[in-house]
């Protein structure tokens, strides 16, 4: 370029329009850090206190049970379906984690009611999606199904009214407690995300999963049992919900028959908005980690600005609208 | 019959890029004959009936009917010149009634509903025409295949047609049915209604046919008065190309039996199969398209629902329910339809070849990224897969190269029973000689193949021992100078 005085300028043109070019599709590519970047700067123009530990630390706490349940809910997104009865799965796992606790006295045996009960709920998620060989559409429709069973057995199980439980000391202490000023909660689910990432990216099982999602037929082809997949990403759905389940009772110290309600649409939003695509097989804990944050964020920032809290699912609305086009404007 | 040149084709010709579908094809037909078309697949027969169907509009050429021009532009427009085509997969809609399917489109109405009692009383007229005796509001659905190609043609009546084309109508129907629909187009002609009959059946064209046409390679090969020409001498013809294509040399060490299979039935199959494969050797599996091959094939690799029949594997009986099952026989099955089944399109070349065998790049209970990229390097090398690197995803690679690495895939599943089926389909030429060298290199190193293939010359060229299979069974087992396109036809016909 240099040795041609008259086309140096060109030349220049070229790298600079090229190297534009690379910016933009590095921000196209990793829109959804780029989303959470932002977003933490506007944290700190808007309140002088947001990089408080006190603040941060707050904020983890708050975002740890649909962190939870945004695993859950990936792992469903990976195996090519959605689980939206995870919602309903929480609030029946907290019902039943107080009130077993309560009537046995013992926390351990009220926990262990609340997975065994996400866990059935998950099983028949994915016992059906095998069944019906399903994709997103079944999912939707099955899930909705369970959803309705789920939320009815937790209103029954409780008459409707909250559940106040005995709450042993180490039970509060998984909503309540830290170690060494970090939440407990929070090491939960990031040990959770550590963990399924490693999974899905250096095991077997996690690759069939994968597998399974990107393309069921070449998968079932190569001797991937895509209904096994199915099975146990839908019962971890359902097991990851009963953990929030524990996390958000601990918290509380109550059980709600409704406090699931809207968790799966916010763990759906947190999923996707993280860069998880709606397609199966891509996308990670990773993504859920960033997009947990980002919606945590957002729903910081409008209760920081005193939004109601009926009008804060319009924003959410439209931030999951704007995430599920820039899933699009990634594959092009 | 009448007029006998009442519809003529001149001098069509059409291509596709790198193919010439039809050549300068000429034929006429009488008013009131019925004329058999035949030629094998590929002839050029689909392509011609698009053309008159209006579907596809041909590069040169006129269509005359009854002396004048006929510019077929559409199916509507084909119609309104009196051509009817009645496809193997029928256009109706099971869930309407026959006579709302005769009249979709152009319902009698009354103002601006529609008029059902004179739509009805049309339809059973044009039923009645064909001695179809059935209630016109009968949903289409519960209709036999018979009955519906009946509802078919009463559908070409309305329209006035002139001209009937039927695109294999027998290939569904039981001898009953056949023989109805036979009733029917004796009926037609005794009305001055031409037919043109495609078929691949020629028992049938020497039952109902006055004359028939025989094409090969997009060309009119000839045209004969069906008492004027043998069953075998219509075989010849059609077959009776020069093989130009050359395949690469390859000296056979077949070795002792690899696989058995006896009494294999599949759901919903006519027949049963029994077959075996030996070591080093190529298995041409040769057949119309609908013979039961691919079906067959994916009933032994347990896609398929398998009713009886065993399967042996190196002598073991095994039992296979699933691809799982077959793969860990140590068979690899590589399907027609590559994008879809044999690949995950948007993954890496590295994420695909690793695939069907991830305990190989275990380390621990973990993957090993380096043992992945090593087993990724070692097949691109091996089987030369022209990529950029490992990491491109294989939506990127042409044709050829997306089979190779559905080749490695299995290569590195360690399967010895290599199951391909129209390995070459949508791969240039160049790309299939390298497929076929691989494939040579397959049995050279102790593996067997088992190659399903529609192009006659590609069976005929690789395989050590052809099967011919028909009606879901396996006619003839074809060895050494019998492996030949007159042998394969005279079967598979």
């Amino acid at each position: 370029m240099k040795s041609c005085v008259t086309h140096s300028k060109d030349g220049e043109d070229m790298e600079q329009k090229l190297s534009v070019k690379k910016i933009g599709e590095l921000i196209r590519d990793n829109i959804n850090l780029v989303m959470l970047i932002v977003m933490i700067v506007l944290g700190a123009i808007i309140s002088k206190d947001f990089f408080t530990i006190n603040n941060l630390m707050n904020l983890l706490r708050r975002i740890t049970v649909n962190g939870v349940m945004a695993a859950g809910f990936t792992l469903t997104l990976l195996v090519g379906g959605f689980d939206l009865s995870i919602g309903s799965t929480l609030s029946l796992c907290a019902v039943l984690c107080v009130g077993i606790e309560k009537s046995s006295g013992s926390a351990a045996i009220g926990m262990l009611v609340a997975i065994a009960a996400g866990a059935a709920v998950g099983l028949l998620n994915g016992l059906l999606m095998k069944l019906t060989r399903g994709e997103s559409g079944e999912a939707f429709l099955i899930t909705l199904g369970t959803s309705m069973v789920a939320s009815s057995a937790a209103l029954t199980y409780c008459n409707g009214y909250d559940i106040y439980g005995v709450n042993a000391k180490w039970y509060k202490a998984i909503g309540q407690g830290n170690i060494a000023g970090f939440p407990i909660a929070a090491i939960i689910w990031l040990g959770i995300l550590i963990i399924l990432q490693i999974v899905i990216k250096k095991t077997e099982f996690g690759r069939q999963l994968v597998l399974s999602g990107a393309n069921k037929k070449s998968a079932f082809l190569a001797g991937v049992n895509v209904g096994k997949m199915k099975i146990i990403a839908f019962t971890l759905a359902g097991i990851f919900a009963a953990i929030a389940a524990i996390i958000m009772t601990a918290r509380t110290t109550a059980g709600s028959p409704r406090s699931g309600t809207g968790a799966d649409f916010d763990a759906a939003i947190a999923s996707i908005i993280g860069g998880n695509s709606l397609v199966g097989g891509k996308g990670g804990m990773v993504q859920v980690f960033i997009g947990v944050v980002i919606y945590g964020l957002i729903t910081n920032m409008l209760n920081l600005m005193g939004v109601d809290s009926v009008v804060q699912y319009i924003v959410k609305g439209v931030v999951l609208l704007i995430a599920i086009c820039l899933d699009n404007l990634k594959k092009r | 019959m009448g007029n006998a040149e009442f519809f003529e084709i001149k001098n069509v010709s059409k291509t596709f890029p790198g193919v010439k579908a039809l050549d300068n094809v000429s034929m006429s037909v009488a008013e009131g004959e019925v004329r058999a078309l035949v030629g094998e697949n590929g002839a050029g027969k689909s392509t011609l009936m698009k053309i008159l169907n209006g579907n596809y509009k041909m590069d040169s050429g006129q269509i005359f009917i009854d002396g004048k021009e006929a510019r077929i532009t559409s199916p509507v427009k084909a119609a309104e010149y009196g051509i009817s085509i009645i496809f193997q997969e029928l256009n109706l809609v099971n869930q309407l009634s026959i006579a709302e399917n005769i009249y979709a489109g152009r319902l009698k109405t009354k103002g601006k509903v529609v008029d059902w009692k004179a739509v009805e009383a049309d339809a059973k007229a044009l039923l009645d025409r064909i001695g179809f005796d059935v209630d016109p509001r009968t949903e289409v659905g519960k209709l036999s295949i018979a009955g519906k190609q009946m509802v078919e043609i009463a559908k070409a009546l309305s329209y006035k047609a002139r001209i009937i084309l039927m695109d294999e109508p027998s290939a569904t129907l039981t001898k009953a049915e056949l023989d109805s629909i036979f009733k029917i187009i004796k009926d037609l002609k005794s009305k001055g209604i031409s037919v043109i009959y495609i078929s691949h059946r020629l028992e049938e064209i020497f039952t109902i046919c006055d004359s028939v046409t025989i094409m090969r390679d997009g060309k009119i090969i000839d045209t004969k008065k069906i008492n004027e020409i043998t069953r075998d001498e219509i075989v010849e013809k059609m077959v009776g190309r020069e093989i130009n294509q050359t395949f690469p040399k390859r000296e056979s060490h077949i070795g002792e039996e690899v696989l058995r299979v006896t009494g294999l039935h599949r759901k919903g199959s006519k027949s049963e199969v029994s077959f075996s494969l030996h070591k080093g050797e190529v298995l041409g599996i040769a057949g119309l398209v609908g013979a039961g091959r691919t079906e067959t094939m994916r009933a032994l690799y347990g896609v398929d629902y398998v009713t009886k029949g065993e399967i042996y594997v190196k002598g073991k009986k095994v039992k296979i329910n699933s691809p799982k099952d077959a793969k860990k026989a140590g068979i690899a099955f590589l399907t027609e339809d590559r994008k879809e089944e044999g690949l995950t399109i948007d993954f890496t070349v590295k994420s695909n070849i690793v695939m069907a065998n991830m305990k190989k790049i275990m380390s621990g209970i973990f993957l090993s990224t380096k043992k992945e990229n090593q087993t990724a390097d070692k097949y691109i090398k091996l089987i030369n897969i022209k990529t950029p690197s490992r990491m491109q995803k294989v939506l990127n690679l042409s044709g050829g190269n997306q089979q190779k690495v559905v080749v490695a895939k299995w290569l590195n599943a360690d399967s010895d029973i290599i199951i391909m089926d129209e390995p070459t389909r949508g791969i240039d030429v160049g790309a299939k000689l390298e497929i076929y060298e691989l494939i040579n290199k397959l049995v050279s190193e102790g593996k067997s193949v088992i190659m399903i293939s529609s192009e006659l010359p590609e069976v005929l060229g690789m395989s050590d021992r052809v099967l011919v299979m028909k009606d879901d069974a396996i006619i003839a087992e074809l060895t050494g100078d019998r492996i030949n396109a007159v042998e394969v036809m005279r079967y598979a016909l």
